[in-house]
C-alpha cells in the first residue's frame, strides 16, 4: 500500500523491513476522495496527517478575488501534511487535483513514532525540511525566473519526482493538470502558459498536451530552466 | 460554458485546445484581457512589445464569438496627458 512512499524515502535513506512495518502500522484507515475536493481547509483543527497513496493533490492559498497560488504539488507517495502534526492547523488548503486514495495517520501514532523510533522520526523531520527546500526553489521561480523557465523548471522537477515513484515512461509522464492549474503553479495566466507550452514544443524541448508531458530535450530544458536537482536531496545518507 | 482563447500574432497561432469555463462571454473577455496583458507584460520586460496580435474567443465548435486586438488590452500613452 505504501510502496511509492517507501521508494521516495529509500532514495534518501535506508528503511529496514522492521521500520517498514512500523510505518504501515501508522495508518488507521484509507479513504477515496473525489477530484477537486478541498480535503483540508486552512485553519481547520487537525488530529491526523495524510499520506497520498494514489492521485495528485496540491497545497494552495487564495486571494479574495479568487486568484490562487498553488504552492506545491503532491504525487502518490508524498506525505502531504506531515507538518500538520506539529502545526495542528494549516495556513493553506489541501485540494485533490484528481480522484485520490489517501491514508489517514492519526497524530497520536506520529507522537508514539517520535517517542519510540528516533530514526523514522528524524526521517520524517527530513521530509518536512525537503518540503521547505522545494518551497524555496518555487519562490526563486516565482520571484525571478522568466515565464518559459518557470514552466521548464516545474517540468524538470516533476520528471524526477515521478521517476522516483516509478511513474515515468521513458521521457514521458502523465501530468493531470488543467492549464489553469498549471498557470496557478507558476504564477502566470492560462493564456501565457498556453503560449509557453507552444514555445517549448517549437523549440523541441518538451511536448505538453492533454495531461501528458514528453520531454524532448532534457539537457536543453534543464539549461533553460537553470535546473539543479540539489534541492530535491536525492542522495542516500543516514538521517 | 466553455470558451477557447486562440492567439494570433507575429509568431503564428497559439491554439487553446483545452478551454476554460466562464459564466458568460463578458467573464471570458475579462480573463482574456488579463491574459493578453500578462503576455505583453513579459514582452515589456524584454523590451520588445508586439501589439499586432489578437485573441479570438471561440466556442467548442470553433466559432469566433469575440475577437480582441491586443491594442484593446492596453492604453499606450506617448505624451503627458494634461490633467
Amino acid at each position: 500500500m505504501i510502496e511509492k512512499h517507501l521508494r521516495m524515502l529509500r532514495v534518501r535513506d535506508d528503511v529496514s523491513l522492521e521500520e517498514e512495518a512500523v510505518l504501515l502500522a501508522l495508518i488507521s484507515e484509507t479513504r477515496e476522495v473525489p477530484a477537486k475536493t478541498n480535503f483540508i481547509r486552512a485553519g481547520q483543527r487537525l488530529s491526523s496527517s495524510t499520506l497520498l497513496l494514489e492521485g495528485m493533490m496540491c497545497r494552495h492559498k487564495d486571494l479574495r478575488e479568487g486568484e490562487r497560488q498553488i504552492t506545491d504539488l503532491h504525487l502518490a507517495g508524498d506525505f502531504v501534511d506531515l507538518h500538520g502534526f506539529t502545526l495542528k492547523r494549516l495556513d493553506h488548503h489541501l485540494m485533490t487535483l484528481t480522484p485520490c486514495k489517501v491514508a489517514i495517520v492519526p497524530h497520536e501514532r506520529l507522537k508514539s513514532l517520535s517517542e519510540h523510533h528516533p530514526h523514522l522520526s528524524r526521517l520524517y523531520w527530513f521530509c518536512t525540511n525537503m518540503d521547505a527546500a522545494s518551497h524555496r526553489e518555487w519562490e526563486l521561480s516565482l520571484g525571478r525566473r522568466m515565464a518559459i523557465a518557470r514552466v521548464s523548471h516545474l517540468l524538470c522537477e516533476l520528471r524526477i519526482r515521478f521517476e522516483l515513484v516509478g511513474m515515468t515512461n521513458g521521457p514521458a509522464f502523465a501530468l493531470p493538470l488543467t492549464q489553469v492549474e498549471l498557470a496557478e503553479c507558476v504564477g502566470l495566466t492560462p493564456v501565457h502558459v498556453n503560449r509557453i507550452v507552444r514555445q517549448l514544443r517549437e523549440r523541441g524541448l518538451a511536448d505538453v498536451r492533454r495531461g501528458h508531458v514528453k520531454i524532448l530535450d532534457l539537457p536543453g530544458l534543464e539549461t533553460l530552466a537553470e535546473f539543479d536537482p540539489n534541492y530535491l536531496y536525492l542522495e542516500k545518507l543516514p538521517r | 460554458m466553455r470558451y477557447f482563447f486562440h492567439i494570433q500574432n507575429g509568431n503564428g497561432c497559439t491554439r487553446d485546445e483545452e478551454g476554460q469555463e466562464f459564466v458568460d462571454l463578458d467573464a471570458a473577455r475579462q480573463s482574456a484581457l488579463t491574459g493578453i496583458r500578462s503576455v505583453l507584460g513579459e514582452e515589456l520586460m524584454r523590451g520588445i512589445v508586439d501589439l499586432s496580435g489578437r485573441l479570438d474567443i471561440c466556442d467548442a465548435d470553433d466559432r469566433v464569438l469575440l475577437s480582441i486586438p491586443f491594442t484593446e488590452a492596453v492604453l499606450v500613452q506617448r505624451t503627458r496627458m494634461e490633467q
